[in-house]
């Protein structure tokens, strides 16, 4: 009995020490096997699809008139006549506001009474008429008349005193008359050949001079008088009116604002990173505080070739003017209203996009690694609009297409990849 | 290979763990007499401590491995690579060092805590002997694991088990997967020791300690497994 005990205890043994062999090298068989295959790496996913995007550089202004004229007061004046109310529509020459202004008006008056007088002298001699010819040429022949005439007599009265018929005091007279008669005769001989012949040399230049002199003197009386009686220098609405009849105003003091309310246009300043995306004639859609359900369009038509420093803000940004027309058919939009501006650089449109975390570059080529029956595959593609959130593939990939999102940068082409559940982005 | 039983003769050290494997009953009948624990846990603790030591090259490569994968996340992190690869290499000299008396000593409690309702009253130090001695499958599996590891590209670390895990795809997350990782047949194999010893130590049926014993551990399984959803 013992002996068979033992021989079962043996045979259990062995059959225990198979049974733990066949279980060990199971376990180390697996775990080897297992090490050999690839351990998917877990990756979060995104989806391409498509997507209306654009390019746009927001930015904020004023609107101000394009063509506008402010008038403002030169001195401390008096307020005679303010012809012209808010809403008025006003041609150019207008007067917009009358200051006291006597002492320029005289002036003007002066001023102008001298060019008459020099226009006349001018007329004589540089474009005479036949009339001015044949005054002139009287007025010869009458001085040579008397000259002759005033000769004979005083050579009569020569022979006369030899004669003692005369006295010295009548001789002299007559020479002293034939003098005068001969400087007056020279006079009107001068005076007939200038405007015969016209003027030269010297006496051409003063009298070209002196006429310009008494032109450009009225014009500065007329800017003089212009500053206190002002016209309008353009045809337009009036704007403002800051003044009544009677008021006293003081130097610098706005008076009146004419401009064209159709004309609007903002004045904005982009950053020079952005600058070289805005172009002449692009697309702008404008909003406005005082209107916030409705969009209004224009057009840049100025990028200024010159930067500036806006010293204005504490990290003085450097900035490049911009200037928006606004278009004229809309109506609504007031000179310095603020408005946020939207400068379109490229016009939207459906795009395929993906997110940006699923764009990698190696060695200058643009890669997106795409998950393809649980591998992912690395496709070169290429890029073009550049959003907040996701960037346009334009080529290399198809909509609905699952991309790896932060892809390790060990990731190779064809490795096994693990789809991270609930955190799948949309393009 | 029978040994029997002398109430005067008292297995040898060498005796008591082979019976451990081939005679169960035997060997936790002469350790319920003198339970004489100190030369099994040393030679366990040494054994995991070297299986530790032996697993350091490989535990430093697959430390810097993930932290490469997680500073793709969080660059910063990059920064602190010493002193995550230092901690990962202490944390596991740690482990090997202290888990074996962890284990056994946490065991043990449990099953005192169980003989106050089931069995004759009977001493701590006897139950731990009996838990003492039936780690001894586990530390074969953490020779295994180790001598796997030493083979192993160190990126495949996280695959390598001993437990029915070994049985899903590399990578496998889930439930399932989860629950299977709990699933090892030596940890198991000593559970069922301690049930058995337990039950002889203190006279009572090997069936209330093998549910006890057995149920405490699913309760960990389940819940670790849960825990590794994100569950709680």
């Amino acid at each position: 009995m013992p002996a068979i005990m033992s021989h079962v205890s043996r045979r259990k043994s062995i059959l225990l020490a198979v049974a733990a062999a066949v279980l060990i090298i199971g376990i180390v068989g697996l775990n080897i096997y297992r090490t050999r295959q690839q351990v998917p790496v877990e990756v979060t996913t995104g989806t391409a699809k498509m997507e209306t995007m654009g390019a746009t550089i927001l930015t904020s202004g004023s609107i101000e008139l394009v063509e506008k004229q402010e008038v403002y007061a030169p001195s401390d004046r008096l307020v005679r006549e303010v012809p012209v109310r808010v809403g008025d529509q006003v041609q150019k020459g207008q007067i917009l506001v009358a200051l006291e202004a006597d002492s320029e008006s005289l002036s003007l008056l002066e001023a102008q009474a001298r060019l008459a007088e020099q226009e006349v002298i001018y007329q004589k001699y540089f474009n005479p008429t036949a009339v001015d010819l044949k005054i002139a040429e009287a007025e010869f022949k009458q001085a040579q008349l008397k000259y002759q005439s005033s000769l004979r007599n005083a050579e009569s009265h020569e022979k006369l005193y030899a004669a003692g018929a005369v006295s010295l005091q009548e001789l002299e007279t007559a020479r002293s008359q034939l003098a005068a008669d001969e400087a007056a005769y020279l006079k009107a001989e001068k005076e007939w050949n200038q405007v015969k012949n016209g003027l030269e040399g010297a006496e051409r230049r003063s009298q070209e001079a002196a006429y310009h002199r008494a032109q450009e003197a009225v014009k500065l009386a007329e800017q003089n008088l212009a500053q206190f009686v002002v016209p309008a220098r353009i045809d337009g609405q009036v704007m403002a009116v800051e003044v009544n009849p009677g008021d006293v105003t003081k130097a610098g003091q706005h008076l009146v604002t004419i401009g064209d309310p159709r004309r609007l246009e903002v004045k904005v300043g982009i950053g020079e990173y952005d600058a070289a995306r805005v172009k002449k004639g692009q697309e702008v859609l404008i909003e406005a505080a005082a209107f916030p359900d409705r969009q209004f369009k224009g057009q840049v038509v100025e990028v200024s070739q010159k930067a500036f420093v806006n010293r204005n803000t504490q990290t003085q940004q450097v900035e490049i003017p911009v200037r928006i027309a606004v278009d004229s058919e809309q109506e609504g939009l007031l000179p310095g209203f603020t408005v946020d501006v939207k400068i379109i650089t490229v016009p939207e449109k459906e795009r395929l996009v993906v997110p940006y975390e699923a764009v990698v570059e190696k060695d200058g080529q643009k890669y997106v690694y795409v998950v393809d029956k649980g591998q992912a595959k690395q496709v070169p593609v290429q890029i073009g609009l550049e959003g907040d959130l996701s960037i346009e593939i334009t080529r290399g990939l198809q909509k609905g297409d699952t991309v790896i999102l932060n892809p390790p940068d060990d990731l190779q082409d064809g490795q096994a990849v693990k789809i991270t559940s609930g955190q799948v982005q949309e393009g | 290979m029978n040994v029997s039983l002398n109430n005067q003769e008292q297995m040898s050290l060498g005796r008591r763990i082979i019976a451990v494997f081939n005679n169960p009953r035997t060997a936790f009948e002469d350790i319920s007499e003198q339970p004489r624990w100190l030369p099994s846990l040393l030679i366990i603790t040494a054994v995991s401590l070297m299986a530790a030591v032996a697993s350091i090259p490989k535990i430093k490569e697959y430390s810097l491995y993930t932290l490469e994968q997680q500073a793709q996340i969080a660059p910063e992190l990059a920064a602190s690579a010493d002193l995550v690869v230092n901690g990962a290499v202490a944390g596991a000299v740690l482990v090997g060092l202290f888990s074996p008396v962890f284990i056994c000593l946490l065991y043990a409690g449990l099953l005192k805590l169980f003989n106050l309702f089931v069995g004759e009253p009977t001493q701590f130090r006897r139950f731990f002997g009996v838990t003492v001695y039936s780690y001894f499958p586990i530390l074969i599996a953490t020779i295994i694991a180790t001598g796997i590891i030493m083979v192993s590209p160190a990126t495949h670390l996280e695959e390598i088990s001993t437990s029915l895990y070994i049985l899903f795809p590399p990578g496998s997350k889930g439930f399932a997967a989860s629950f299977a990782r709990q699933i090892d047949p030596f940890f198991l194999w000593s559970l069922v020791l301690m049930a058995l010893g337990s039950s002889i130590t203190s006279r009572a049926r090997f069936d209330s300690y093998a549910v006890f014993v057995l149920g405490i551990w699913l309760i960990f399984a389940l819940g670790s497994a849960f825990l590794a959803q994100g569950v709680f």
